[in-house]
């Protein structure tokens, strides 16, 4: 076989045994994995792995959400115009109050399969005329953790809930011809990503916001999005601990084995690149000592 | 191309179909639901065509080792792209794996295949292009006031939204032309391609798109805002706001053809 060929399938198979050992089995699995980060693209870093309690491709399933949670009762709004803005399927939109505080806080749901046109709020709300007058991210301490104690949480596993997820944290300001400030509003959000091979399905945004006092202090308002943010979280997923790569599993589960087994994955498709090189270089070595 | 080659190149395309199915899968979903990128679809076809237009100069060559190099790097970032979760870097490491596999198998005969294959960039749903929005959006509206202020009506700005003789026209983010500007990548690199001059006429007025897509979207908002003034703001955001795609890209080919002259590049004996 002309080496140049030989080449390329050892390449190929080497590429398939390496995106294997380095792929967790949810990654690899149909199903794919879900996790809820801070950023659209790429990872935070501060990811979390996730299995969702809800089927968020289903309307009717989202419609069960819970109406009450804690202390928060709901209203739906209406979403028809933010729907059309945002390219997206709004999937859930509530205004929650908690009994002792009259302020709303709007929670949305929203998915969609493009990100290019699915605008994160940080875009979303500059193109609808706002001002970013802050940024930044907030952990969000999740409160009711009963859920967390579940038998699929075991030391062995090495899975232990931190107890805590990152948010985005956004404060807008809309202002009139003046200058003057008539509206701030504290936002909330985080996405949840379903990926399979690095792949995004569906990305599906979780935002929170509520409107501030135009001066001064914004902290009450964000404690409230922080309250609601960690009171539904339960409602919608159940933590699952980020996976082990396969060649981490190999190692760490099967010790001497499991590092046999890879050095003889990739061992094949490298000899079978490196065999006529190989042969060559004997071949020299045999005529050589033949001179000799 | 022999036998032996043939089933070497089957097999190939084979694994590399097996490595990239999620890609494409992603690919096609982008260019079947985004607006921002469903000229995707229509580049297969283009591509194709381009390729016909220099069948003549495909041939089969002796590949050099340098040839296998495209192949090495674009399944590097594939891994990259498997182990940062970077989509994106995924669907890019395609194109160096197509190219090289064009190259070990035709060699310098396959030089005609490689801009097909870059085409595909175009189509690639990059992050970040949203940010885009609000400048061009902004732009847009500032833009387009200043236009009618120097033809005399008055207009005065708030926010995204213009008001034009008691009317309030609110630039949408889908307005702010973000969403044809990779289609007007697609097809000002078709341009260059098929173009002869120099190769930095043709790069400049590649460099040209992002300032080309702005000015033609601000023509779009001036006429729109026209015919709202004219015949009334239905008229405007109705039929006329719908097919105002057509009014962009013909102002943004004059626009190309304009600056494709003034750098010398001629279609002339290409076809």
């Amino acid at each position: 076989m002309k080496q140049t060929f030989r080449i390329i399938i050892g390449i190929i198979a080497l590429v398939y045994v390496l995106t294997t050992l380095l792929s967790t089995p949810g990654m690899v699995s149909p199903g794919g994995v879900s996790l809820i980060d801070t950023q659209i693209q790429g990872s935070s870093g501060k990811e979390i792995f996730v299995r969702t309690k809800l089927d968020f491709a289903h309307p009717e399933q989202m419609e069960q959400f819970p109406r009450t949670i804690e202390e928060w009762h709901s209203t739906s709004y209406n979403w028809s115009r933010l729907k059309e803005r945002l390219s997206a399927d709004v999937l859930l939109s509530r205004a929650y109050r908690r009994h002792n505080f009259s302020a709303p806080a709007f929670f949305l749901i929203i998915q969609g399969t493009n990100m290019s046109s699915f605008h994160p709020p940080v875009v979303c709300y500059p193109a609808l005329g706002y001002e970013i007058e802050e940024e930044g991210k907030v952990e969000v301490a999740i409160a009711s953790d009963s859920w967390a104690e579940g038998p699929w949480r075991s030391e062995r596993e090495g899975s232990f809930f931190k107890g805590k997820m990152s948010a985005k944290k956004l404060v807008v300001v809309k202002r009139r011809g003046d200058g003057e400030i008539t509206e701030r509003r504290a936002v909330l959000y985080y996405f949840v990503k379903d990926e399979r091979m690095s792949m995004p399905r569906e990305v599906t945004m979780v935002r929170l916001s509520a409107l501030a006092p135009l001066n001064g202090s914004y902290q009450d308002t964000l404690e409230l999005l922080r309250k609601l943010a960690s009171d539904t979280f339960p409602a919608m997923f159940e933590e699952r601990g980020e996976e082990r790569t396969i060649a981490e599993k190999l190692v760490f589960e099967h010790g001497a084995s499991g590092c046999l087994v890879i050095a003889m994955l990739v061992f094949v498709p490298v000899t079978f690149i490196l065999l006529p090189y190989l042969r060559k270089k004997k071949n020299e070595e045999d005529v050589s000592f033949s001179r000799v | 191309m022999t036998k032996k080659e043939f089933i070497v190149l089957f097999c190939s395309a084979l694994l590399i179909a097996g490595l990239y199915h999620e890609v494409m899968f992603w690919l096609f979903r982008a260019w079947l639901n985004n607006p921002y990128y469903s000229h995707g679809l229509l580049l297969l076809p283009v591509g194709g065509v381009l390729v016909y237009l220099k069948r003549g100069e495909i041939y089969c060559a002796e590949s050099n080792e340098w040839h296998i190099l495209p192949l090495g790097v674009g399944l590097l970032f594939y891994l990259l792209g498997i182990i940062l979760h970077q989509h994106v870097l995924l669907a890019f490491s395609l194109l160096p794996v197509l190219a090289g596999i064009a190259l070990i198998f035709l060699g310098k005969g396959a030089k005609p295949l490689l801009f097909p294959i870059c085409l595909i960039a175009t189509a690639i749903p990059i992050p970040f292009l949203e940010w885009l929005t609000v400048t061009l959006q902004n732009l847009s509206g500032t833009s387009v006031s200043g236009i009618f202020w120097l033809i005399g009506m008055p207009v005065s700005v708030a926010g995204n939204s213009i008001i034009l003789a008691g009317n309030a026209y609110w630039i949408a983010p889908a307005c702010s032309g973000v969403n044809r500007v990779m289609p007007l990548f697609s097809l000002t690199a078709i341009l260059a391609y098929l173009y002869r001059g120099s190769a930095a006429a043709r790069i400049f007025l590649f460099a040209l798109v992002i300032p080309i897509a702005l000015a033609s979207n601000i023509f779009r908002l001036f006429i729109t805002l026209l015919i709202g003034d004219w015949y009334g703001i239905e008229a405007a955001v109705g039929f006329f706001h719908n097919c105002s795609s057509i009014i962009f890209f013909f102002f943004a080919l004059m626009l190309i053809f304009a600056f494709a002259r003034i750098f010398k590049l001629s279609m002339k004996s290409q076809l």
